[in-house]
């Protein structure tokens, strides 16, 4: 009896110290249901859209509504980690999702995307906003989404630092190898006092860039340009003006936090990185001065050539209210989503002038020189084919490429590795279907 | 109290023959004891010092284990932008509801296993065991399809359903009830007690260790358990904590400060449980029960 | 005759009796999705239109497929190294911490909570303590007078060798709980008798504790390779199976097939492969428990 009794005791216990830690706040979680106008026409649409995005979309439809009382869309999301792989999931299993919103080639291959050619025609559509984008996220020459926002890269660099070393800032204009001499010049000191001149994340991109600056794609044949990328990385951790991929690894090191700490005088990561540090500076976590330029280019190619992941909303083929779906989506990725989601600080899918002045804003808000943004002559990171995931590519890139970087291998033997294993990974099955968007 | 009174034996007998001897094992023992145990809980230190911190902090080098400055603000976040309390409930109720289940079905199941002698029983009960061998990540799909059709999509119920039945819990069992001598069933058998009767009276308190030990592992996979809530749950409000917590992770940015603050909140309980807990697979069987 | 076919008959009612709660479940929400995932391995499906009987082809791409070698391989390597150390290790703790040592209970608690900890903060805590310049672990070794210590996880060659250290570490806990549920079903008594005997503690650990725990034991061993096989999230969190595919492991490789490539036949089909390597393993050690482990 004795026992059970000790049972029922560290039950209380528990319950009631769960109780008492949470008892001030439980109202959060039922705000958010919709209350629905019981109107007779009207239709309901269920949008699944990214975590970061939610809010925004959220707002929008807010302004759709009033164009359109009668159309009812429930946004949801699901947590970021597992997005593709729970969303697939709900879409195989036949459940009710009208709009789909991420990167496209992750549903290419399921046969499930509307196509939108008619629909654009229909109702006469300018697709000129999206500029080579819409080209180049046509798959088979048919179009099966449309972009809402993109992330394109920057050089994010620490005035301060580059004050206080009396040198120049970074130029708008600078090819790989002035980045990598102005790198050594900002490198100080020692252990934990060092400033480094830049920090490259140990993602592939922060290499394999500069090959796609220059208009190569990931699954070329020859590799050669990407072949520069991957040895001026292994360079620069060289000339220690970079932390080392190994220190990367083993100390978690984040472009974030690398950053917000002080000590890295040149950050090379995408757009996104302007609402991290905004929200730092609003919490006050970081006192120093920061700006952006376009990202250093190889030589011979234009001054700000970024490369661009855009992010996409789609039309479930299965979907019973395709029209009113079409509808939202136009919305949403035309110029008068674009209005919004610029505002809350997204690059968008489509541009004119009027979008990009609510990008730059008034000047009130760092960075300074944020129209650089929209002014990117950009190359698509990732070439849209049928039977290619970016996320298979990308992972043979980062496997063979930590093979160069942890000296298990030459660079040479690293790019060629990745010329067979992408070959066989896609261009053996796929090749006969190749005809991309890309020009 | 059974370790104390054991205490209590060793030291009547160790002295008679080498007692510095047994005093240096001690302390040796003692030493080796505490630098283990120290080794397991620094990554318990390193979440509740990096859920006070900023994220410049968290992943200083090297580590500072006092924080400069203290972002209470953490928890703050983790109690007001989330419907904490709610997530809480939620995985209470998911986690004892399932091993509830659990410890009735698979303790009746194992008891046929161990003390019942029919042709198929050893067939069957290796089918129980192969199928531990299948990973999760591949019945995920037509699991999924399965709570689809039966339309337990978006409640507690896939998840509590899908852990009632566990195989392990009953090869657990199984074990322990193979380890209790048959003698002790034939003579209630004899005295006129059903079978019910002996898994309930005579077998069932002997394995109290074993329970407490399923209990254990049942709650604390349940409580942590991330991949079934994502793949059943849909609306909010019936998240779990693990999956409640994703909410500080986005497609960029992992906000680690309140991310910790909300795991170290969501493993208070299942400690002070386990704590409590073990003393019922230390104290269980009292020597007597099991003489033979 | 007549009377055992009726004892036959009335102890298969009373077994399928106590069955029944858990077999239905069981026959429902697990034996019914691995037979289905059994069938999909023999089909091309991404989950979408119709499902492509594809033979034994999914079976005869493992031949060829690299990634699947190497993750066999370090699996092999990991479960081999890793399941008897840890269930060594776990034993020995197991028997301290019943030795009614002051603070006991903080102990066991201690060494269960690496088990429940987060698993991120497991990596972060590990991966410094690997840190190649400024980690203790290197520290160590160079005042050992070892000039040129590993880079651990940022080696191609020792990579495998520390997830392997982390899960050893990760998992005593574990075990330890069911060994210390084992000990306590051990009779004092026999302790009692053989201290009379003048039997040492090593000879008393051999002839009273192994055999007596030795179901126990037996349950661990099969459960430890089955975990050990279908380890994910401590490598996912760790080293994401790098650098290169050094500590790419088989379930992670299963997963990345079926949730990143979309191709679940064709992840079926490998963790059938997997499911057929642990059942040898398991088939070979119920075969053997005979000689070895004592059920009273």
């Amino acid at each position: 009896m004795k026992k059970s009794w000790h049972l029922v005791v560290t039950g209380t216990l528990a319950m009631g110290l769960l109780a008492g830690c949470g008892s001030t706040q439980q109202t959060s979680g039922e705000k958010n249901s919709a209350s629905p106008a019981a109107k007779t026409a009207q239709v309901n649409l269920k949008a699944t859209v990214l975590t970061d995005d939610l809010e925004t979309f959220k707002s929008a439809y807010a302004e759709f509504s009033k164009e359109n009382p009668t159309i009812q869309v429930q946004f949801e999301t699901i947590p970021q980690a597992q997005y593709y792989e729970k969303l697939r999931l709900q879409l195989s299993s036949g459940e009710d999702i009208d709009l789909v919103g991420g990167n496209m080639d992750v549903f290419l291959d399921t046969g499930i995307l509307e196509p939108l050619d008619d629909y654009i025609k229909k109702e006469n559509i300018d697709v000129s906003g999206y500029g080579p984008l819409y080209d180049s996220l046509k798959v088979n020459d048919k179009v099966y989404g449309l972009p809402y926002r993109k992330s394109n890269w920057m050089l994010f660099y620490n005035k301060t630092l580059f004050d206080q070393a009396n040198v120049a800032y970074p130029k708008a204009d600078m090819t790989w190898n002035e980045f990598r001499e102005l790198a050594k010049k900002m490198t100080k000191g020692e252990g934990a006092n060092k400033v480094y001149g830049a920090f490259l994340h140990p993602w592939a991109q922060t290499w394999y860039m500069q090959g796609v600056q220059t208009g190569a794609s990931i699954i070329d044949k020859d590799l050669t340009p990407f072949k520069k990328g991957l040895q001026f990385r292994m360079d620069m951790e060289k000339d220690g003006s970079i932390m080392g991929w190994a220190e990367q690894i083993t100390t978690s090191a984040h472009y974030n936090s690398a950053f917000q700490k002080g000590n890295v005088a040149m950050n090379l990561i995408g757009d996104w990185h302007v609402a991290q540090l905004r929200q730092a500076e609003t919490e006050k976590k970081i006192s120093f001065d920061w700006d952006v330029v376009p990202v250093p280019h190889p030589e011979g190619v234009a001054a700000n050539t970024s490369l661009a992941t855009p992010v996409s909303l789609m039309v479930n083929k299965n979907s019973k209210h395709k029209e009113e779906a079409f509808k939202v989506l136009q919305f949403m990725t035309g110029a008068k989503g674009a209005k919004q989601f610029a505002a809350k600080g997204f690059l968008t899918g489509y541009v004119n002038d009027e979008i990009r002045k609510i990008y730059i804003g008034d000047g009130s808000m760092k960075p300074k020189n944020i129209h650089f943004f929209v002014e990117q002559k950009e190359y698509p990171e990732y070439p849209l084919l049928p039977g290619v995931k970016n996320i298979l590519v990308n992972n043979v890139y980062k496997q063979e490429g930590e093979m160069a970087l942890t000296n298990a291998e030459t660079v040479d033997q690293a790019i060629q590795k990745i010329g067979q294993r992408v070959e066989k990974e896609w261009a053996d099955k796929y090749a006969k279907d190749f005809k991309a968007g890309k020009k | 109290m059974s370790t104390w009174t054991n205490t209590g034996k060793t030291t009547i007998f160790l002295p008679k023959r080498v007692p510095t001897g047994a005093l240096i094992r001690k302390m040796v023992l003692y030493a080796v004891v505490i630098v283990v145990s120290l080794s397991m809980i620094v990554p318990f230190l390193w979440m509740l010092s990096a859920s006070v911190k900023s994220e410049a902090e968290i992943f200083g080098f090297p580590i500072q284990w006092i924080p400069s400055e203290f972002f209470w603000s953490n928890y703050k976040k983790v109690w007001t932008e989330l419907p904490f309390f709610t997530y809480y409930l939620n995985t209470i109720k998911i986690a004892v509801f399932t091993t509830l289940l659990q410890i009735v079905t698979c303790s009746t199941a194992a008891y046929a296993f161990a003390k019942v002698k029919f042709p198929e029983r050893d067939k069957l009960f290796f089918l129980y065991v192969a199928t531990m061998m299948v990973p999760y990540q591949v019945m995920m799909i037509p699991q999924f399809m399965l709570m689809k059709t039966l339309g337990l999509m978006d409640s507690h119920w896939a998840l509590i359903l899908l852990g009632a039945f566990s195989p392990f819990g009953v090869f657990l069992f199984r074990q322990f009830f193979m380890s209790i001598p048959e003698e002790l069933s034939e003579a209630a058998r004899i005295d006129g007690l059903s079978e019910f009767g002996i898994y309930s009276r005579i077998i069932l308190p002997l394995i109290r260790p074993a329970i407490a030990s399923l209990t254990i592992f049942t709650f604390m996979h349940a409580w942590n358990d991330f991949l079934g809530p994502l793949i059943y749950l849909n609306s909010d409000r019936l998240f779990t904590l693990q999956l409640g917590m994703q909410h500080f992770q986005s497609e960029h940015a992992t906000e680690y400060g309140p991310l910790m603050a909300a795991a170290v909140c969501a493993i208070v309980p299942t400690i002070i449980i386990y704590f409590m807990a073990q003393d019922h697979f230390v104290e269980g069987i009292s020597a007597g029960a099991v003489k033979g | 005759m007549k009377d055992s076919s009726r004892a036959l008959r009335r102890n298969r009612i009373t077994g399928y009796t106590f069955l029944l709660p858990n077999i239905i479940g069981f026959l429902i929400f697990i034996c019914f999705p691995v037979g289905a995932s059994f069938l999909m391995s023999f089909t091309e499906w991404n989950g979408f239109g119709d499902i492509e009987f594809a033979g034994l082809s999914n079976y005869i791409r493992l031949w060829s497929d690299e990634t699947f070698r190497i993750s066999l391989l370090n699996s092999l390597i990991m479960t081999g190294v890793s399941v008897p150390v840890t269930l060594l290790l776990a034993i020995l703790a197991a028997v301290a911490l019943n030795k009614g040592l002051r603070g006991v209970k903080i102990f066991r608690t201690a060494i269960f909570l690496p088990h429940i900890t987060a698993t991120i903060a497991v990596a972060v805590v590990w991966q410094l303590l690997y840190n190649p310049t400024m980690g203790p672990i290197n520290g160590m070794l160079r005042s050992l007078g070892i000039d040129h210590p590993p880079t651990w996880l940022a080696s191609t060659q020792w990579a495998l060798i520390s997830v392997i250290i982390v899960s050893i570490w990760h998992s005593i806990g574990y075990y330890m709980v069911l060994y210390l549920a084992g000990l306590q079903g051990i009779p004092k008594d026999l302790y009692e008798a053989a201290e009379i005997d003048g039997a040492g503690k090593v000879s008393q650990f051999r002839n009273i504790t192994l055999p007596m725990l030795s179901p126990v034991i037996f349950f661990t061993i099969i459960m430890g390779i089955i975990n050990s096989f279908k380890v994910f999230d401590l490598v996912f969190v760790l080293t994401k199976g790098g650098p290169g595919r050094s500590t790419h492991m088989l379930v992670y490789d299963i997963y990345y097939t079926a949730f990143q490539r979309f191709e679940y036949g064709y992840a079926s089909a490998m963790a059938y492969v997997l499911f057929a390597i642990i059942l040898v393993i398991t088939l070979i050690q119920f075969r053997g428990q005979k000689r070895w482990v004592n059920y009273s």
